[in-house]
């Protein structure tokens, strides 16, 4: 019997179709696009040249230069979003023989395994997953296999395997977490494509017959499909909050909101989960630059890729370690320099590995990086932009944290430690795509300075520009104003508010993230857990709360001595402080909100 | 899906958007006036000039 989980009731729940492209709004959004990158040209260079205040400038030079830094970013979200060109997809093919070079391999049914990674989760949840893998189904023959790859060494797990009839994959140690329990699973298997789930991943029966016709192209490495979190909440309507609260006139008022507005949702998806923008935005716009990079769960693998790759990077590894090792040796023995010395090699071949997933807590991306560095095979990755399974979201804000934090803290490891971007190997524009990656990650640094300039105004009535006269909005209005406009074109079909929001009010887990990478801390692999975790997580949203406080405090500050004494403000540069701040607060309440969000009742049961 | 879907979503764009342009009007129009009586002459068309002395 299945347990009594919370996403039970949401099993019927069916996926967004893809945004539709249409030309006329990527026409439209391109005339924005480059219209609202001239205005910022013109204003960043009027904030440098015109407008610092000479008499704060501890205060100024690093607001403009966080603007500037803004600015760039927006150059390289620009090139990220700039055209839509899906892969194109090809029928699936009958035979091995079909998806490599011409004499590469024989006529047979293509070969998959399907991996399901588990660690601690719920061993009834693992088999909701392989069972739905199972009713996965292709037009031709095919040999295909599940196997649960357990780094709990559960009785329990082989159990559930063997009853459900797959195959169960464990090992003595969990060395290398996730990349280590796939590469021992890679050992023992023998497929030509490898589809990677996690042990919450719901295959849909159409995933390998939509997927596989990709790699026909041979060059084709790594088809990703969407991650589809189905278990979000929808919220509840306004005017049914409102009718609920105050009766009658609360419901005419709230649906009044609704009709101008559209319809609005109280408590919809409070940690902001919702990952199409990353997917059918993002990620799905790196297709015609073959940036797009795995993100696990949901992707599908050509093993000789990967192989390949891990040969290669082994290579390098012991190359570099043979010539360390050779130094030693040297430096031991007193011998002088000699090429190619064979001690140095065998002993560096002794203490490499062969990782086909890097080692690392964002193994899914450098993985990418290493495919995309080999200019010589110039492997292919694909965004499939239809979601081909379900999986469950994280349900609470400390689950939500260790994802985020994981994210941000390996993509900036690999910026500062191993960076594609300086690297030979991509070219220029993978490096935009991934540099634009790693940028919005530094953006934290950036977002504190958006967040703290109004607080240090209102507090001291130092104000960063000249002044908030005519000039000043002449400069900075296009560019806000177009700003909106053109990304509003730009993710056309998608609802962009709360992401964005999100990105600013996450600041304390990309600083955090950073400040450990700096100091070359070890990002650690938590595990996100799969269910809901009680407890208090007001301590992970202090820097939040602090921020509202601080907001709101000076604001009252500013206000009290405009309106008595005067004390140097003036009344626009309160209302447009206030305007600011109150924009920070909006974006921090989510994150607030998302600590004290409970299940309702239609999550409850 | 519909146009007026895609603007419902797209719709916390206009409303930033709406807000900072009326915002902006009333905040030149405020701070205009203030150096008006302060200077006790109309503002000039570049107002920064007239209260950044290296302009």
């Amino acid at each position: 019997m299945t347990p009594d989980f919370y996403f039970i009731p949401f099993e019927s729940r069916r996926p967004p179709a893809p945004v539709p492209w249409s030309r006329t709004v990527e026409r439209i959004w391109h005339g924005l696009a480059i219209a609202n990158l001239v205005a910022g040209a013109v204003y960043i260079w009027w904030r440098w040249a015109y407008s610092l205040n000479f008499d704060a400038i501890w205060f100024a030079v690093p607001l403009v230069v966080a603007e500037t830094c803004a600015y760039f970013g927006l150059i390289l979200f620009t090139a990220n979003l700039w055209k839509t060109r899906d892969y194109p997809q090809r029928l699936p093919p009958a035979s091995i023989a079909e998806c490599v070079r011409e004499g590469e391999a024989g006529e047979r049914p293509v070969s998959v395994d399907l991996f399901i990674t588990t660690y601690n989760e719920d061993e009834e949840l693992v088999r909701l997953s392989i069972r739905d893998a199972r009713k996965v189904s292709y037009p031709h023959p095919i040999d295909f296999r599940i196997h649960v790859l357990d780094d709990g060494r559960r009785e329990v797990m082989r159990q559930v395997c063997e009853e459900e009839g797959v195959g169960y994959i464990t090992r003595a140690s969990n060395i290398g977490f996730k990349a280590g329990n796939l590469r021992n699973a890679m050992e023992q298997t023998s497929g030509d494509f490898i589809v990677i789930c996690d042990a919450d991943t719901r295959p849909f029966p159409t995933i390998l017959d939509h997927t596989l016709g990709y790699f026909r192209d041979p060059d084709v490495a790594v088809v990703q499909t969407p991650q589809w979190f189905y278990d979000i909440p929808e919220g509840t309507r306004l005017k049914d909050v409102w009718g609920r609260r105050a009766g009658a006139p609360g419901r005419w008022l709230g649906a009044g909101i609704e009709a101008v507005f559209g319809e609005i949702r109280l408590g919809e998806d409070p940690f902001v989960n919702d990952p199409a923008m990353f997917y059918d935005v993002i990620q799905r716009r790196r297709n015609p630059w073959n940036a797009a990079f795995c993100c696990g769960a949901g992707s599908i693998h050509r093993r000789e890729a990967v192989m390949f790759v891990a040969l290669r990077a082994y290579a390098e590894a012991i190359a570099k370690s043979g010539e360390e090792g050779r130094g030693r040796i040297q430096k031991l023995l007193g011998l002088r320099h000699q090429e190619d010395d064979p001690l140095a090699r065998w002993q560096a071949a002794q203490e490499e590995e062969l990782t086909p997933y890097k080692f690392h807590v964002s193994e899914d991306i450098y993985s990418t990086i290493v495919l995309h560095q080999d200019s010589e095979r110039k492997w292919r990755t694909v965004l499939h932009p239809e979601v081909e399974s379900k999986m469950l979201s994280p349900q609470d804000l400390l689950s939500w944290t260790v994802q985020r934090f994981k994210y941000a803290g390996g993509s900036l490891d690999i910026f500062f430690h191993d960076n594609p971007v300086t690297r030979p190997g991509m070219t220029l524009a993978q490096r935009i795509m991934y540099l634009t990656t790693f940028w919005s990650y530094l953006g934290a640094v950036w977002n504190l300075v958006f967040l703290l300039s109004p607080v240090i105004y209102m507090f001291t009535a130092i104000a960063p520009v000249g002044t908030y006269t005519g000039d000043f909005f002449a400069h900075a209005l296009p560019f806000l104003v177009l700003n909106e406009l053109a990304f509003m074109m730009g993710t056309w079909g998608v609802s962009g508010y709360k992401g964005k929001v999100s990105y600013l009010a996450s600041f304390p887990i990309s600083l955090r993230a950073l400040w450990a990478v700096i100091r070359r801390k070890k990002i650690a692999f938590p595990v996100t857990p799969k269910q809901r975790q009680e407890g208090n997580y007001l301590g992970l949203v202090w820097p939040q709360i602090a921020i509202i406080a601080l907001t709101v405090t000076s604001f009252a500050w500013c206000a009290f001595r405009l309106f008595t004494v005067g004390g140097g403000y003036t009344l626009g540069g309160l209302i447009a402080n206030g305007l600011w701040g109150l924009n920070n607060i909006m974006a921090m309440s989510i994150m607030v909100r998302a600590a004290f969000w409970k299940p309702g009742r239609e999550q409850e049961r | 899906m519909s146009f007026r879907e895609n603007l419902r979503r797209g719709r916390s764009h206009l409303i930033i958007a709406l807000i900072m342009i009326v915002a902006g009007v009333i905040i030149v129009n405020i701070e205009d006036r203030t150096l008006q009586e302060e200077a006790g002459k109309p503002v000039p068309d570049h107002a920064f000039s007239a209260v950044n002395p290296q302009d």
